[in-house]
């Protein structure tokens, strides 16, 4: 017994079992070994060879060239496209530098005593946190702090007005006004109301409704008399031309006054009258008593001037005939008599330059470029610090020693000696830190990257597609068709990627002097 | 004290110091503000994360003072509706649940796979197979999740659908032949029930091939760092590679392991793309991974995709669970980092 006890377990249980049975097992497990390590390179044939088998079918030079459409023969990447390349390139230029400036702080500056040391190991440590993060929250901080800053300077991509389209068949569909320039109105789609629109009715709230009442495109529609039937899909961010705005249901001959309804942006309010700003004809100003029933949701951020001498400021959330509602901040929505009111001041977003220059800026961001790449810059940045430190921890010290041997101060060291030897490793990590920037989509959606859009960012405050997004979007659509388009898309995404990986290794392995 | 020189003029007695004189103090002055601006970049970080608490828990602190919901609904609650009906209800464990079913189908795939390959690439697999296989354990790391979130919904939820249709089916209707008291009409309905479209099942298994080169990598290091005399000594034994690998190395290597379980298991957890596409939309407390289920991550996409006002209770709702998602995720996180650290096993 004791003899036993002495004898290691392992060899213990040799002795019991008997070789035959243990090189049996050690077989078996050599099999598991090697079925398990190929699982995963299946996974990975099954995965690529079934985009591929998928994607082809759309992928030529149309799809590359072309915008979203909801047609998927007619659908393309190019706004989403130019809105990766846009938000990567804008992420990198801030991220890069404060990353890397990050990692030289935690590896050459490190203090040995005292606070600063303290405050050091707290960063080190912080950093693999912040890895550790799910994507999607840094999402949920993008939007308040980049997107909307803490609601303080307004919401510029908020909601304008509630807006009503009565199609020829007679079904409605309702929804906010997210967005309109001078070429197009952007709806979110709230309610569908009308049998002829029952097919997808039934999807969640701001998916697509797509409606086939005929074979007529959009463009036929504004042509479209009463009576006709027309094909009309909506979904988030539905674009409409101006021209088929039908929305603003414009005053035909001969009907009373009283049966118009009005549906436009609050252009100004003062008490009594409410002007609307319709796009196509300027300002119309309507009585208050001619207001029948709520006619405008706007949450534009407003100051109100009370005639009792009190001011109050927040979103308007709606104004009807008699009274108008704000939502504040804190508390709950106070709701005023218009005859109360004594001004009205829209707070309106802090700008700096021409929206179609390139160098435009406006507080707060809103769903923009910059918004976006802010927030990306958020979730590859512990990525770049924890590579770059890597990179430079592989620098010999010698060098650092050296260095100081010559009366160098530390930056000179650090400039001049170990950041050039470290280049390549922190160019490794910085590449592969963009490539996770551009695959990555939960933050941007959160932010409000766009999923239909037809034109490419022109400034950091352009709205933008991205490809992750695109796919999402394609994705996620109830058309199989669309999976499709969508497998297209991830090709296009994948050989971007595989480009940046290809560069990685090349810069790895060409510039990596041995340092000795 | 004077006759010491100040920490401040030890440069100026260096031996390079009559060459370097006029520009001592430009140089040390744009040292210093190198300095400070580099330490701002590590300070950085720093509000990060405090941007990240102070919003997190600013917002859910309006959540929870909003006359609609209450903290004890919130937390002990099993009903989560808050877009739908007229009566909303704010109760975390549906989310909870539907976020622990595919984490949980994803660590039954990657984590028994992930240690088995890293085994594999650690102790057995030759040279040039392990350049090979690698690689593709990187690849699969680099690809965005939405394309898995794809994959699960064009290729493994139909895959799935197929199975069932040739496996239990069949089983639940060789079953309905028999008498009813030895098999009840319930549990023949239960295995007979198809798979819904979205389910977390296929999300799950999806997010499980994300998560598999986290394993597989960060448990290969781990046994890579067991020392050769251990493996030595084993053999020397008579232990055959199996012994080794699976009584000395894996143990030797266990807390490393274990890290690497707990780390895939955050990233699980906090995946959203993948349960966005593939796990459905239904918030609902179900351990049938074949249901259609709602995440914390899958909810937050749900609200921000939605026409929800910057002010409606949904719109807050989502900061709590955000909040809920990121202490979940940074405990896991954080318990991961402690074992790698302090259960470490020391061989010099």
């Amino acid at each position: 017994m004791s003899e036993n006890a002495a004898v290691p377990e392992i060899l213990r249980a040799g002795m019991v079992r008997g070789d035959r049975r243990r090189l049996l097992v050690d077989r078996a497990f050599l099999t598991l070994c090697i079925v398990s390590a190929f699982t995963s390179v299946v996974i990975l044939l099954v995965l690529i060879g079934t985009i591929l088998v998928q994607g082809v079918t759309y992928l030529d030079a149309q799809f590359l060239t072309g915008y979203a459409s909801r047609f998927p023969e007619e659908a393309g990447l190019k706004a989403a496209l130019w809105g990766s390349v846009w938000l990567c390139g804008v992420c990198g230029l801030i991220a890069l530098p404060l990353g890397v400036a990050a990692a030289i702080f935690l590896q050459e500056y490190s203090p040995r005593t005292g606070l600063a040391s303290r405050v050091h190991t707290f960063i080190q440590l912080n950093i693999s946190n912040l890895a550790g993060v799910p994507s999607i929250v840094y999402g949920v901080i993008g939007l308040t702090v980049f997107v909307r800053m803490f609601g303080v300077l307004g919401n510029p991509n908020q909601y304008d007005a509630l807006v009503r389209i009565e199609t020829a068949s007679g079904s409605v569909v309702q929804g906010l006004v997210a967005q309109d320039d001078a070429a197009t109105l952007v709806l979110d789609v709230l309610e569908v109301q009308g049998a002829a629109l029952a097919e997808g009715a039934d999807l969640p709230k701001g998916m697509e409704i797509s409606a086939a009442l005929a074979g007529k495109d959009a463009a036929a529609l504004a042509a479209t008399g009463p009576g006709d039937e027309v094909s009309l899909v909506l979904k988030r961010d539905f674009t409409l031309p101006l021209d088929l705005n039908f929305a603003l249901e414009p005053v035909p001959e001969g009907v009373e006054p009283s049966d118009v309804r009005v549906r436009a942006r609050v252009a100004e309010n003062r008490p009594g009258t409410l002007t609307l700003l319709d796009p196509l004809r300027g300002p119309v100003t309507v009585a208050g008593e001619e207001v029948r029933s709520r006619s405008t949701v706007s949450v534009r951020r407003h100051e109100f001037q009370l005639k009792n001498g009190t001011t109050v400021g927040g979103d308007t959330y709606s104004i009807d005939a008699e009274e108008l509602t704000v939502l504040r901040r804190e508390g709950s929505p106070l709701t005023v008599p218009l005859s109360e009111v004594a001004s009205y001041r829209a707070a309106r977003p802090l700008e700096l330059g021409s929206p179609d220059s390139l160098f435009y800026l406006r507080l707060p961001l809103g769903g923009s470029v910059l918004a976006g790449a802010l927030t990306l810059m958020l979730v590859i940045l512990p990525v770049i610090i924890i590579a770059s430190q890597e990179a430079l921890r592989a620098v010999p010290d010698s060098l650092r020693q050296g260095a100081f041997a010559a009366g160098a101060t530390r930056w000179q060291m650090v400039s001049r000696m170990v950041l050039p030897a470290a280049m390549p490793g922190i160019m490794t990590g910085a590449i592969l830190a963009m490539s996770r920037a551009i695959g990555e989509a939960a933050p941007l959606l959160v932010v409000g990257g766009f999923l239909f859009i037809t034109f490419t960012p022109t400034n950091v405050m352009s709205d933008f597609a991205a490809m992750p997004l695109q796919i999402y979007q394609w994705a996620s659509r109830p058309q199989e068709e669309f999976y499709r388009v969508a497998a297209s898309g991830i090709l296009v995404l994948l050989v971007v990627l595989l480009t940046f990986n290809a560069a990685a290794i090349v810069i790895r392995q060409r510039f990596q002097k041995p340092l000795q | 004290m004077s006759a010491f020189p100040s920490a401040a003029s030890v440069p100026a007695s260096s031996p390079v110091e009559s060459g370097v004189l006029r520009s001592r103090g430009v140089r040390r002055t744009v040292d210093g503000l190198v300095g400070v601006v580099l330490a701002g970049c590590g300070i950085f970080s720093i509000l990060t994360t405090f941007a990240i608490i102070a919003v997190l828990l600013e917002e859910s602190r309006r959540f929870f003072a909003s006359p609609e919901v209450s903290a004890s609904e919130f937390f002990f609650s099993g009903r989560w509706s808050p877009l739908l009906g007229a009566e909303k209800h704010f109760g975390i464990w549906p989310l909870i649940c539907g976020t622990g079913l595919v984490a949980g189908v994803s660590a039954c795939l990657a984590l028994p796979l992930g240690l088995v390959t890293a085994i594999y690439l650690s102790e057995y697999a030759p040279r040039p197979l392990r350049a090979f296989l690698k690689p593709v354990l990187e690849l699969l790391a680099g690809i965005p999740t939405v394309v898995y979130g794809f994959f699960a919904l064009t290729v493994i939820t139909p895959a799935l659908k197929a199975a069932h249709e040739i496996t239990l089916k069949p089983l639940a209707a060789t079953l309905d032949t028999l008498p009813s008291w030895l098999a009840p009409d319930g549990l023949v309905a239960f295995i007979g029930r198809g798979i819904d479209s979205y389910n977390a099942l296929s999300a799950g298994l999806a997010v499980g091939i994300m998560t598999l080169p986290i394993v597989c990598s960060l448990s290969e290091d781990a046994l890579q760092a067991v020392p050769r005399s251990l493996r030595e000594g084993a053999f020397a034994c008579g232990a055959t590679k199996f012994d080794v690998s699976a009584k000395v190395v894996v143990p030797a290597a266990l807390s490393g392991i274990i890290a690497s379980y707990l780390l895939a298991i955050a990233r699980a957890i906090g995946e959203t793309m993948i349960v966005a596409l593939a796990a459905g939309g239904l918030a609902q407390l179900t351990a049938d991974p074949r249901n259609q289920v709602q995440t914390m991550t899958g909810y937050i996409v749900q609200v921000f995709t939605g026409d929800t006002t910057a002010h409606g209770i949904e719109y807050k709702s989502s900061y709590a669970v955000a909040g809920m998602l990121f202490l979940l995720t940074f405990i896991v996180t954080l318990i991961g980092y402690q074992i790698m650290r302090r259960y470490r096993e020391a061989y010099e």
